[in-house]
């Protein structure tokens, strides 16, 4: 029989795929002769690399010397080759797209990335064409949210980024256009009024399930890999892995997280017992188009949160959220056909928090 | 009755019977009235129907009707005590009986955001503001908001120039979506770095010295742009009067976007106010 928790997933998370090393939010050092170590970074001088232990974040320092280690990738997508003799850190992501890095030294950019057995499906940006490509001759691919995946050897991998990192900072990609950017810039299609309520709905319903998911991912009881498809599952709402959100404290002070990362440090959160309500989420400005033939409007929602430490609420507050919704026009192939189809997505929030005890 | 029920929650009075119903209710009636958005200060103003707080009364208390008068009453932040009284009241007559009656445009002209901003200039920490307002095209049909008025104490005084060619297109997928005020223009932090990409973010007619100054600074990595402090609008819409918005964030039913300052002026000191106040050319 299905557990609540597995009916809330199913219902919620619609592609789930078992996190490997390098697909959970860590960094890994990948050592000469050894397993690859999952772990923190927390420094690297001259001649060591200190790291935390992924269970005891707030524990001592370990060492390795870089000359022991081949490769390290941080959760970010930098990625350092000490191996190599490289002394500096690559920064490799593209927020906008992923990136495909083959044996021959080449990089694709690539959107909807999938990879099926031992083939990559993915649409190559600089053609703008679907592709595929089989895994035996791709090294890595680095997801634009920073996660890495490897499909040869580390010593192979790491060879291959000493050849091409230079190409990896100096790469300039196209234009950026995720799954919802694909309409033509500047042309405006404006909807009728029962549209505009339709797509109005589906903006409040996807913030509901955003609220759904971040109960899940702070809850300390759920499952750690429930936590991590919730993540994906949430990030999905989203109309790229660069929406950021904006944390207001009460003396004012801001911080911007991309979306994954704060939904990472959402799952850190060090409480016991949380409890975490999520009022019903309002539209509140309407779909207004804006100049690049989208529509844009906010949704307002509020969040009670409480932290259990020993039995008793060590913290509480009152967020309020204020999420930019961005309505866009994506197109699909139905049997061979183009088609243009809107869809709704979340954009930046801002979270402001209102009450402290 | 239902106008009784009303001023019971415009005085933050919770119902006994009402708060017993759950311990969440308090939450959810001060989040009902709280004016959560700029525009949805303006629906209230204009007392729409379709407004979050219209629905939560008719749901919550069966209220169908309200006058307008009491709705842009809730709009005055209560808890300022410098209220003229003579004042509130000669705008709230005029609001109401005026043939026909002014109401307040998301498209309107003469409305602005001041964004009180912080910023690192050579640095050290300064703050500065930059006065916006929406910008409509009719060909891409859509909006954007641009800055128009600027004030720095450390910007250069001598600027005369761009440091750099402005080109009269810009990519309409850099610019601040009409629904930036959403989220405080937060965007504005990515937006101000990427200096490639200036010309969307602001008009070439409304192009004066501050802000070709502003631009040099960002355009120089002098100046990098770290967050808006706070926001506070400026209606200048309604003939004889100007009034301040700002965000007033409580748990109280007398929250969020409302009025918090009310001057009677004349056209001449419109003008003034424009050009002191906000800045602009």
């Amino acid at each position: 029989m299905m557990t609540t928790k597995q009916t809330i997933l199913s219902l919620l998370i619609s592609a789930c795929s078992l996190p490997a090393i390098g697909q959970v939010s860590s960094d890994v050092i990948y050592r000469f002769d050894d397993e690859p170590l999952a772990c923190i970074i927390s420094d690297v001088t001259d001649e060591e690399i200190k790291y935390k232990d992924l269970e005891n974040r707030e524990g001592p320092d370990y060492v390795i010397k870089k000359d022991k280690a081949l490769l390290v990738f941080k959760e970010n997508g930098d990625f350092l080759l000490p191996g190599e003799g490289n002394p500096d850190w690559v920064t490799a992501v593209d927020h906008s797209a992923h990136k495909i890095i083959t044996k021959d030294h080449h990089i694709y950019q690539a959107q909807f990335l999938e990879v099926q057995g031992t083939i990559i499906n993915f649409q190559d940006n600089q053609t703008q064409t679907e592709r595929k490509i089989d895994t035996d001759e791709v090294l890595l691919v680095i997801y634009r949210s920073g996660r890495h995946e490897l499909f040869a050897p580390p010593d192979e991998v790491a060879e291959g980024l000493n050849q091409t990192s230079q190409k990896m900072d100096d790469y300039t990609p196209p234009p950026v256009k995720t799954t919802a950017e694909k309409a033509p810039s500047g042309e405006v299609i404006e909807l009728d009024e029962d549209q505009k309520l339709h797509f109005e709905k589906m903006a409040e319903v996807k913030a509901n399930d955003f609220g759904k998911y971040l109960r899940i991912i702070s809850t300390k009881e759920e499952d750690e890999e429930d936590k991590l498809y919730a993540i994906e599952a949430a990030c999905k709402l989203f109309i790229s892995d660069s929406s950021k959100i904006e944390v207001s404290s009460l003396n004012n002070e801001k911080r911007q997280y991309t979306v994954p990362k704060y939904l990472d440090r959402l799952r850190m959160i060090p409480y016991d017992k949380v409890e975490l309500i999520w009022m019903q989420a309002q539209l509140v400005s309407k779909l207004r188009p804006g100049e690049d033939g989208k529509y844009y409007g906010v949704i307002a929602a509020q969040q009670l949160f409480r932290g259990y430490l020993d039995n008793k609420i060590a913290y509480q507050d009152v967020t309020e959220k204020n999420i930019e919704v961005v309505l866009a026009r994506y197109e699909v192939f139905d049997e061979g056909v183009k088609k243009q189809k809107w869809d709704v997505f979340l954009s930046d929030i801002g979270v402001q928090q209102t009450r402290e005890k | 009755m239902k106008r009784v029920i009303l001023l019971i929650l415009l005085s933050s009075v919770v119902l006994d019977t009402v708060s017993a119903q759950d311990i969440l209710f308090p939450y959810r009636e001060n989040f009902a009235w709280q004016v959560k958005q700029i525009d949805e200060f303006m629906d209230r103003f204009n007392n729409a129907d379709y407004t979050p707080i219209r629905r939560y009364l008719k749901e919550e208390y069966n209220l169908e009707e309200v006058s307008r008068s009491d709705i842009i009453r809730s709009l005055f932040n209560l808890d300022n005590s410098e209220w003229k009284q003579e004042e509130v009241v000669q705008f709230l007559s005029q609001v109401n009986d005026s043939l026909p009656p002014p109401y307040l445009d998301f498209y309107d002209d003469d409305w602005y955001a001041e964004l009180d901003c912080k910023g690192v200039y050579q640095g050290d920490t300064v703050n500065f503001i930059m006065v916006l307002s929406l910008e409509n095209s009719e060909k891409p049909k859509g909006s954007r908001w641009v800055i128009n008025g600027v004030q720095g104490d450390f910007l250069p005084t001598d600027t005369v120039a761009l440091a750099f060619a402005m080109d009269a297109d810009y990519d309409v997928s850099k610019t601040l979506n009409p629904a930036s005020f959403g989220t405080d223009f937060m965007a504005l932090v990515d937006a101000l770095k990427d200096t490639a990409n200036l010309e969307g973010y602001i008009a070439p007619q409304n192009i004066n010295r501050p802000l070709v100054s502003l631009l040099n600074q960002l355009y120089l990595r002098n100046l990098i742009f770290k967050q808006v402090n706070h926001i506070t609008y400026h209606f200048l819409q309604i003939k004889d009067w100007i009034f301040q918005v700002q965000d007033f964030r409580r748990q109280s039913t007398n929250s969020g976007w409302l009025i918090n300052s009310l001057m009677s002026v004349s056209e001449e000191e419109k003008d003034l106010y424009r050009e002191q106040v906000l800045y602009l050319p």
